[in-house]
């Protein structure tokens, strides 16, 4: 087992404790759990980043190519903006029960897919894939952020009865503030994701010709797209506001998951970085 | 009736609901597959395998290619529409807005507040620049306005939005589609008898140009057996003269709005196949199109059978083996025979250069070996207008947020009963984007802390309830 494989694991079995303490601390309100979660979290996150290091050193470019590498710096992402959050806000620690479980999700998909690094073939090398996975990772960060807010706006909700005041729930900002939270980081997520379908266009006319292909990640992309847009014209046009709103935010997080995820189902797609390494010069890949 | 449906096409809701059926079209063309991306015959019997009503209406509304089909066509020009009479109605609204300043009538809505110290209010209003207009004896109606730039960046990000519609029309009128094959040394003109092929000519304008291309060389780089980096070292001819130009996968060659991107690549032999009589039936580049681990082979037509060439960039590896690094040609080997393809013979070996060989009864010389390239050719004017249409949505959504539009109106009037401030107007999303405002409206419509001590020379009115309206 190499360094980077041992600190990944690590990271990945102190994500999934964290997710436990994180569940637990709401279920029976306990802050001890939420408190021992989010340092749970910051040592994964330290361990997360070791890998990240060592692979970069290994590798010697930013880990941005394969599903593999997609999984390690996309969470770290995620967990870099829920630190951010947390630390700027720390009464929405409780969030991380939404952003925990999508962590160790996507992780855990990092274990099962090939890591070998293998040489970087000439469709990868371009200064626009780059920007493009960049800003993909930043889109996924502050669309899980937005969503883990909207899930606590949801859960309190959904209480019929008052909370009682030593409860985690009722230590978080009232549901407006949560709201006004959520659509920051919808608004962040937004930008960037624009920013990603763009750079995304222009690498694909500087590899295949054509800035724009109806791939079904490419759709997927501007379905989330789309329905962010949504989102956001309910809230500033049509003035929604409060749970119906927040459903908005949290369901608009299955784009980004099947941009991710659903694709590797499909049998084709521009998308699918599985056959990096392959020794054939032909960039006519599954066409 | 034309007012109305104004209204109608301007609405929100309109939009709302054709960012709707945006999305069904595109959930359509995850769950079906669409021709152009996947195969005809993969398409064909997926459709063939639908029962008969289902099949007939994704025949009907052209499912199996929804993003070309007339359905989709109408849905995005009435969304163009939508984004051009809603853009339109807000600037307009806006431009009115500012126009009355707050002289209109005021709104049922308007929040009402009992005034102690009319002059401590205007004082506010007049430090946060609200414009001030007496509009009757004892009545002054006041104007702020905020995120002038916001409003702009909204406008500048749905006209955005139309452009990249108008982006996608262009290129359709204007898409080149072909494909070139360079065999190194060999030039190449812009003129349809020199593509391999040609699948789509723009509507407009000229689809081909006054200049030639010579591919000079090709450089591969290896790592661990696999192509890391390919070069095509080009010479570019037009009515400029010459210049040498490099491509590279990623970064295609521009001549004259014509991309050419590098794709693949292979073997290309100069044989000499001269037939029992000493006539020669062949003497020129042949391209090898397939790639196996034996080498680049391919099979061509003689008039007493089939010639089979394998073709080694390095006649130090042996024959058997797996060829590695097939496209850094060092000291080639090839191999020839006139054998059935599915017989197990061995070819006869041959090094560029030296005497011919006796196969099937012709005498074949090979003379050299070099690389061929298929580059595919593009030209997309409507491509330069989709990326500007996305930097404007990204720089005029960014402002948008950052300073986002509000307004606030304010009318200050003397009564028999005293002051009343009636205060109305649009106030966005973030209460600290907008502190100046927030602050004001937060000390006139929040009871103090002491109901003796008046806040801002104002308090409470008769309508505590009321919120200052928010809408678009």
């Amino acid at each position: 087992m190499t360094a980077e494989t041992a600190t990944f694991w690590l990271a990945v079995v102190l994500y999934a404790l964290a997710t436990l303490a994180s569940v637990a601390g709401l279920a029976f309100s306990r802050q001890r759990l939420e408190g021992a979660a989010f340092g749970l979290t910051l040592a994964a996150f330290a361990s997360h980043t070791a890998s990240i290091v060592l692979r970069w050193i290994d590798t010697g470019r930013l880990p941005y190519v394969q599903d593999y590498e997609n999984a390690l710096s996309g969470t770290w992402a995620i967990v870099l903006v829920y630190l951010i959050m947390s630390y700027t806000w720390p009464r929405v620690r409780v969030a991380g029960v939404v952003v925990f479980p999508f962590v160790l999700l996507t992780v855990g998909y990092g274990l099962l897919v090939p890591s070998d690094p293998g040489p970087v073939t000439p469709a990868y090398r371009s200064v626009w894939l780059v920007i493009h996975v960049l800003f993909a990772w930043a889109t996924y960060a502050g669309y899980v952020a937005a969503a883990s807010l909207a899930g606590v706006e949801l859960l309190k909700a959904r209480r019929r009865k008052p909370l009682r005041e030593d409860s985690l729930l009722a230590r978080t900002p009232d549901a407006a503030r949560l709201g006004e939270m959520t659509f920051r980081f919808v608004v962040f997520g937004f930008i960037v994701n624009a920013a990603m379908i763009a750079s995304g266009a222009i690498w694909a006319y500087e590899l295949w010709g054509s800035y724009w292909r109806w791939d079904p990640v490419e759709t997927w992309s501007l379905l989330t797209w789309l329905a962010y847009a949504f989102y956001l014209h309910a809230h500033t046009t049509l003035g929604w506001r409060g749970a119906k709103l927040a459903w908005v935010a949290f369901l608009s997080l299955f784009g980004v998951m099947m941009s991710f995820w659903g694709v590797q189902v499909l049998p084709s797609s521009y998308h699918l970085f599985r056959s990096l390494g392959e020794g054939n010069f032909d960039m006519g890949r599954g066409r | 009736m034309v007012a109305r449906l104004i209204r109608v096409i301007a609405s929100a809701r309109l939009a709302a609901w054709l960012i709707g059926v945006q999305l069904g079209f595109l959930v359509a063309s995850f769950l079906i597959p669409q021709r152009g991306i996947f195969p005809d015959d993969q398409v064909d019997s997926f459709l063939g395998a639908m029962p008969g009503p289902v099949g007939w209406l994704f025949d009907a509304l052209a499912l199996d290619h929804v993003f070309t089909s007339a359905l989709y066509y109408a849905a995005a020009g009435l969304l163009a529409v939508n984004l051009i009479v809603c853009t339109w109605e807000r600037v307009a609204k806006r431009l009115g807005r500012a126009a009355t300043r707050g002289t209109g009538a005021v709104p049922d809505t308007a929040l009402v507040l009992a005034v102690r110290d009319p002059v401590a209010v205007a004082s506010v209003l007049a430090s946060l620049g609200a414009r001030a207009t007496e509009v009757g004896e004892g009545e002054t109606r006041y104007y702020l306005r905020r995120g002038g730039a916001g409003f702009i960046g909204s406008v500048v990000m749905h006209a955005a939005l139309v452009l990249v519609l108008i982006g996608g029309v262009l290129t359709g009128v204007t898409t080149f589609r072909g494909e070139m094959l360079f065999t190194e040394g060999q030039a190449r003109f812009d003129t349809p008898d020199d593509y391999l092929s040609v699948s789509q000519v723009p509507s407009v304008g000229s689809a081909f140009r006054d200049f030639a291309i010579t591919l000079k060389s090709m450089e591969f780089t290896y790592e661990d057996g696999t192509v890391v980096d390919a070069v095509a070292n080009l010479q570019v001819t037009d009515a400029s003269g010459d210049r040498e130009e490099a491509a590279r996968v990623n970064y295609p060659l521009k001549v004259r709005g014509k991309s050419f991107l590098l794709q693949d690549a292979g073997h290309s032999v100069w044989i000499t196949v001269t037939d029992p009589a000493g006539t020669v039936v062949l003497d020129s580049f042949v391209n090898l199109l397939n790639v196996t681990d034996r080498g680049y082979e391919d099979s061509f037509g003689l008039p007493n059978g089939e010639l089979q060439i394998l073709s080694r960039p390095d006649a130090s590896q042996p024959l058997d083996e797996k060829m590695t690094e097939g496209l850094r040609i060092t000291s080639p080997i090839v191999g020839l025979s006139m054998a059935d393809p599915d017989a197990s013979e061995d070819p006869v070996w041959v090094v560029p250069g030296s005497a011919g060989v006796t196969v099937g009864g012709y005498t074949m010389r090979v003379n050299e070996v070099r690389v061929w390239n298929r580059f595919m050719v593009r030209a997309d004017a409507g491509r330069h207008v989709i990326y500007l249409s996305f930097a404007l949505i990204i720089a005029g959504t960014l402002v948008r947020f950052i300073d986002p539009d509000r307004w606030l109106k304010a009318a200050l009037a003397e009564g028999p009963d005293g002051a009343r401030l009636h205060l109305w107007g649009a106030v966005r999303y973030s209460a600290r984007a907008l502190p100046k405002e927030a602050d004001l409206i937060a000390r006139l419509v929040s009871p103090p802390a002491d109901p003796s001590e008046p806040v801002a020379g104002a308090d409470m009115g008769d309508n505590p309830s009321k919120e200052v309206r928010r809408d678009s």
